[in-house]
């Protein structure tokens, strides 16, 4: 048996061993297939039989979404089905079999062919794109023609899922089914909804293998190593078991993290720290819990609008904010109102690339230029407020102005509710990002207008430094502990805990075990971070002394560069704990 | 046989989640529904037509109807498209 080793990006950690299970990308037939006239009774039955297959696929789905991702993404299959159900798909198909006598694969081609050119002609972008699902249904059907299905994922057996890409709807229907041990694709990226939807369900993954979809077969046996990014097609006994001990190795670990997310959230000298958890779905809710966050510090609300082609209702964001809440309950979920201009565009508004998109319009910028689509988020995330445990943030804000609009959009949509009356909680906490140095700066002005702050180190520290860290070139100059950042960051901590206002941190600083102890030493108790982080934070925080992390951050203050402040905490604080730093080391 | 102009006014027009609100309902009917929009006429129980039909904010439609219960398949039709399909905006 051929033995190959195949490298990619590993997305989601863990190690499985099983059957491959090939998706095929389906290519409808150019070719025309003819039957005898003798014939076109049974291929009618033939044809009948799989639209009815595919109707009871449908229905399957359509309510394994909805109990799974919610109504929200079920719709679709609503849509769907009424296509199958479709007259005049359906009576195009038999004619072709009846008077032209050809076979069923070759008429459903030709009906793909014919209604691909049709919606061709559209000038409008959303309703040309539902070609897709109109392929996507044909494309059904044609599977169901084949009335043996033993190789379909949906037999309940566990299998390994290996595919070219799979696009958002496709990812959420085939990992929610629950039967796919890992996956591998030839596409994507860490960021790509598959390897999002994968982590949150602990499905190991990796991605970017470019032709695995050309290398194996249905049932070749691969090992699929998302921790290091690696896929191996037909492992001989010997590397099989070299990875079973690595499984078991990385089984025990997790269970440790476990362990670890049960504990208490407190230092040494008892003082409460909070771990949240920043996410990009609510299907990641679950996970972040199981590591022990205790809420969502940061949910990115933009994902809803990259996940679809057309612009989302205030139902589509309702639905997902207040499942988001349910789900989190009874710790709190801060909802960041979109983040999108700049680098991460809108596909359904045709923003303008701009020359310097980081100092461009985006984020609160954007909804304030946008009205309308800013009132139907602010509306959702008020209507999805009744458990009383959410939250509204504001990225990006410069300046006071911008607060003061967005108090009166706020206050505007509480009365609208009010007077259709929609029950919300009036007392829904009104918060802002500190990420633009200037916003920094004037902690104390901004402090007085605001519930709460979370300070975004990442696009803080990129701006105050003028780094971009992804250039190679000057990426080294990007330092966290760089005394400049140290003080602005004291600052913002210590002038929100004065004025009595809650203050959270949810750049990477708060998932850096090093960082996060100078944090806690400002005075800083909520760390938000991507929530596989949290159990090592949290073993950090718990070895070491409040008290201790105080004074030692502080005389760290006087020091000039980061390598010394750096090198002092370590030395000061291995002094009185020797084992913080080993634990990390443990834990990384 | 009816015949009746209507202004599509939600923002996002017969997209797909209207077009099945507006199929499931024209189904409930006997009588035969077109939606006619500039020249063309389609099957207004077919959801590749209204689909095709790419009828967005601001559009004028014509809906045809007849059978035995075209008064009221018009009423509640038109009352669908006038309610923004139960969208918001």
């Amino acid at each position: 048996m051929e033995f190959t080793r195949l490298r990619g990006i590993g997305v989601s950690p863990g190690i499985a061993i099983g059957e491959a299970y090939l998706t095929e990308q389906l290519v409808f037939t150019s070719r025309i297939e003819y039957i005898p006239p003798q014939r076109m009774d049974e291929e009618l039955g033939r044809l009948r039989a799989a639209v009815q297959r595919t109707r009871e696929d449908l229905v399957r789905i359509r309510e394994i979404i909805r109990e799974k991702a919610g109504a929200e993404h079920a719709f679709i299959f609503d849509a769907h089905l009424l296509i199958l159900e479709d007259k005049s798909l359906t009576a195009n198909l038999e004619r072709l079999i009846k008077e032209e006598n050809i076979r069923s694969e070759s008429a459903l081609s030709d009906v793909h062919a014919k209604y691909q050119k049709i919606f061709d002609t559209i000038s409008d972008e959303y309703f040309k794109q539902r070609k897709s699902d109109v392929a996507d249904v044909l494309a059904k059907i044609y599977r169901n023609l084949e009335s043996q299905r033993e190789e379909n994922t949906e037999d309940g057996r566990d299998k390994i899922l290996v595919a070219h890409d799979l696009p958002p709807s496709e990812a959420a229907l085939r990992l929610s089914q629950g039967h796919v041990l890992a996956l591998a694709l030839d596409m994507g990226g860490q960021t790509s909804h598959a390897a999002i939807l994968a982590r949150s369900l602990n499905v190991p993954t990796v991605v970017g293998l470019h032709n695995i979809t050309q290398r194996i077969k249905t049932r070749d046996i691969l090992i699929v190593d998302g921790t290091d990014g690696e896929v191996i097609i037909n492992p001989p006994p010997a590397v099989q078991k070299e990875f079973l001990s690595k499984k078991e190795k990385y089984d025990v670990y997790r269970k440790d993290l476990k362990k670890v997310a049960k504990w208490k959230s407190t230092t040494l000298d008892e003082v409460r720290f909070y771990p949240l958890a920043n996410i990009e779905l609510p299907e990641e809710i679950t996970n972040a819990l199981s590591y022990g966050a205790e809420g969502v510090g940061l949910f990115r609300s933009e994902f809803i609008y990259l996940q679809r082609s057309a612009l989302p209702t205030e139902d589509d964001h309702f639905d997902i904010y207040s499942r988001l809440a349910k789900k989190v309950y009874p710790y709190p979920v801060y909802i960041r109102t979109i983040d999108i201009g700049g680098e991460k565009n809108l596909p359904q508004l045709q923003i303008e690339k701009e020359p310097n998109p980081a100092l461009g319009l985006r984020a609160i910028r954007f909804s304030l230029r946008n009205r309308d689509l800013f009132r139907i988020q602010l509306r959702a995330i008020l209507r999805a407020s009744v458990l009383k445990n959410v939250r509204i943030l504001i990225p990006m804000i410069t300046e006071l102005e911008e607060i003061g609009e967005v108090k009166i959009l706020f206050e505007e949509a509480k009365e609208e509710l009010v007077s259709k009356k929609i029950k919300f909680d009036p007392a829904v906490p009104l918060g802002v990002m500190i990420e633009v140095p200037a916003a920094a700066a004037i902690t104390d002005i901004i402090a007085k207008e605001v519930d709460y702050l979370s300070i975004g180190t990442n696009d803080l520290i990129q701006y105050y430094l003028a780094v971009d860290r992804s250039n190679e070139f000057v990426s080294y100059l990007y330092k966290p502990l760089h005394p400049s950042v140290l003080r602005l960051i004291k600052f913002v901590i210590e002038t929100a805990v004065k004025r009595g206002k809650d203050v959270t941190i949810c750049g990477e600083m708060a998932a850096d075990p090093l960082s996060a102890i100078v944090l806690l030493g400002f005075g800083l108790k909520k760390f938000s971070m991507n929530p596989i982080f949290i159990p090592r934070i949290k073993k950090a925080l718990r070895s070491v002394e409040y008290k201790t992390v105080r004074r030692v951050v502080h005389q760290a203050m006087a020091l000039k560069t980061a390598q010394e402040i750096e090198e002092f905490i370590i030395e000061k604080l291995l002094v009185k704990h020797p084992d913080v730093f080993l634990m990390m080391k443990a834990t990384t | 046989m009816i015949e009746k102009t209507i202004l599509i006014k939600n923002r996002l027009g017969l997209h797909a989640r209207a077009a099945v609100k507006f199929v499931n309902l024209a189904n409930r009917f006997m009588s035969d529904v077109k939606i006619k929009k500039d020249g063309s006429e389609i099957d207004g129980k077919s959801i590749l037509g209204i689909l095709t039909l790419a009828a967005t904010q601001e559009t004028v439609i014509t809906l045809i109807i007849e059978g035995d219960d075209e008064q009221a398949a018009c009423r509640a039709l038109g009352d669908l498209i006038n309610n923004r399909f139960g969208e918001k905006e």
